[in-house]
């Protein structure tokens, strides 16, 4: 499960870097980091996730985030704190996922995510497997843009004016691309036709 | 969000479809959407539909082969933990006023566009009600724990009136802590409000007897300070100066006063405008109308430019 690896991953962070730290009476700062680590790793898992959905190559979308948070690293300094880090995350990751599209032309519009669909982690019931791999399906036909919009909100669960920030689109936008988006998804997945026919009868 | 901000009136767009799917409507918007879609029914399978995709998605993230979780660039992310808690403790001590962050999102103009504003505005210059506070005695803020406990304080000050904690989630706001005021001539309290990056909204509330005048303060450079009365109960909102729908805001917190036997959102106790004091600064600000309920933009169009709720977002899209 995810929350078991997040919660082992924390406890990781937060062992070695308490035990680097000399600094007497440091348990406020420990706990204060540990909260760091532990954000961050939420945060991490959640940017992976989002990545593997968006491009749907697990290795590349690890190398995005690699990247990502390379990038965060190297331009994070003390003295320009992060608010919200979430939101910078993403938003670093959406740069470089720009940058990267540009310069290697990494992405095709056709996303191999079905094969995502058969490498399931869990199991689930046989309907719902057939869903999940006619939404995966589906979501790799969709526009990159709406594709991006749909999981921030529909996945990671985002407001709208954060989506907007983070893809440095207007929230209008945002709200258009959201709707189509869902739309096609609609239209592309067995599920969408099959709710239609049920409920007009 | 602030596109369903002020919608009571406007038939059902497409935007509040997709909010309804997202959870993001106020009650009475949400009320507004589930009466279009009763009528609709292809909007309402579409709205269904769009709802099961997000929980499909969930369950398709949810299963996502991570093999490596745990072990994910450790060394990246530790180094990364490091640098974020340092910023941390140096924003904490040395840096508490820094005006600088990695967010800054040029000409943003949103509660979060003044996430590097790190530090509380410094009290002592806050503007409240001089008969609210004298700064000499404004050490002595008592924190109480539990987020409803400084309300209830304070309503034992009213009579006759109910007193709610201000719910500003509509507005993005998360309500973080309240503070008793000792030490004042009147009794008042200190509510504080976050968005999701940091920038904070503070409300004071007092309660006054018979006619005394509030005074204005000073307001820290980048804040602006809106006040207002309703019957005796005292408000000063105090917010970043490019804050969007602070008008909004106000409506909301003085909805939270009001009669004791009425239902919260629909009986705001408004002062008649006559018996709001000293709105000299504030004078373009519309007073809330009296019916409570949120009322639609006019106000904005009345509001000096620091106060002007930010809806020019794109308001999204083509009705149904």
């Amino acid at each position: 499960m995810l929350l078991a690896d997040r919660m082992k991953s924390t406890a990781r962070i937060g062992r070695e870097e308490t035990a680097a730290d000399p600094l007497p009476g440091g348990s406020d700062r420990r706990r204060a980091r540990d909260a760091v680590g532990e954000d961050l790793v939420q945060h991490v898992t959640a940017l992976r996730r989002y990545a593997l959905l968006l491009i749907g190559d697990p290795s590349e979308a690890d190398d995005l985030v690699q990247e990502a948070l390379t990038r965060v690293l190297v331009h994070t300094r003390a003295w320009k704190p992060v608010r919200d880090l979430r939101a910078y995350l993403f938003t670093t990751l959406h740069n470089v996922f720009v940058d990267g599209h540009r310069r290697r032309r990494m992405l095709r519009d056709d996303i191999p995510v079905d094969s995502l669909a058969g490498r399931l982690a869990t199991p689930p019931s046989q309907m719902d497997r057939l869903e999940l791999r006619d939404l995966a399906k589906a979501l790799g036909k969709l526009p990159i843009e709406q594709r991006e919009v749909v999981l921030l909100i529909g996945l990671e669960g985002m407001s709208y004016r954060d989506a907007a920030r983070v893809l440095g689109v207007p929230i209008g936008t945002i709200m258009s691309r959201l709707s189509r988006g869902r739309e096609a998804l609609r239209h592309l997945t067995h599920r969408g036709a099959a709710l239609k026919l049920r409920v007009v009868k | 969000m602030s596109w369903f901000m002020f919608t009571r009136d406007r038939p059902v767009e497409e935007a509040d479809l997709q909010a309804w799917v997202d959870d993001r409507l106020t009650p009475a918007r949400r009320r507004a959407v589930e009466a279009h879609l009763a009528f609709h029914p292809e909007d309402a399978v579409r709205a269904q539909t769009y709802r099961e995709q997000r929980r499909l998605l969930a369950e398709l993230a949810e299963g996502l082969p991570f093999e490596d979780a745990r072990d994910f660039r450790p060394e990246l992310l530790e180094a990364l933990a490091a640098r974020l808690d340092r910023g941390r403790r140096v924003r904490r001590t040395a840096m508490a006023a820094t005006v600088a962050g990695l967010l800054a999102v040029g000409g943003a103009t949103s509660w979060y566009g003044m996430a590097t504003r790190t530090a509380d505005p410094p009290i002592t210059q806050a503007a409240v009600p001089d008969l609210l506070f004298d700064p000499s005695n404004f050490t002595n803020i008592e924190e109480v724990a539990a987020e409803e406990d400084s309300i209830d304080w304070l309503g034992k000050h009213l009579v006759g009136r109910s007193l709610r904690r201000p719910d500003l989630a509509t507005l993005g706001l998360r309500f973080v802590r309240g503070s008793v005021l000792r030490n004042l001539q009147t009794p008042a309290i200190r509510l504080v409000y976050e968005d999701e990056r940091g920038s904070k909204l503070y409300i004071f509330v007092g309660v006054v007897r018979g006619e005394e005048e509030p005074a204005f303060g000073i307001v820290p450079e980048g804040y602006v300070s809106l006040q207002w009365r309703s019957g005796p109960v005292v408000f000063a909102l105090i917010a970043p100066s490019d804050s969007p729908q602070l008008v909004y805001a106000m409506e909301l917190v003085s909805a939270s006063v009001g009669d004791e036997q009425s239902q919260p959102m629909e009986a705001a106790a408004v002062a008649p405008s006559e018996e709001t004091p000293a709105a000299e600064p504030l004078e373009k600000v519309a007073v809330p109308p009296a019916d409570g309920e949120p009322a639609p933009m006019p106000a904005a169009t009345d509001s000096p430019p620091t106060v002007v709720p930010q809806g020019g977002e794109e308001s999204p899209t083509k009705p149904l």
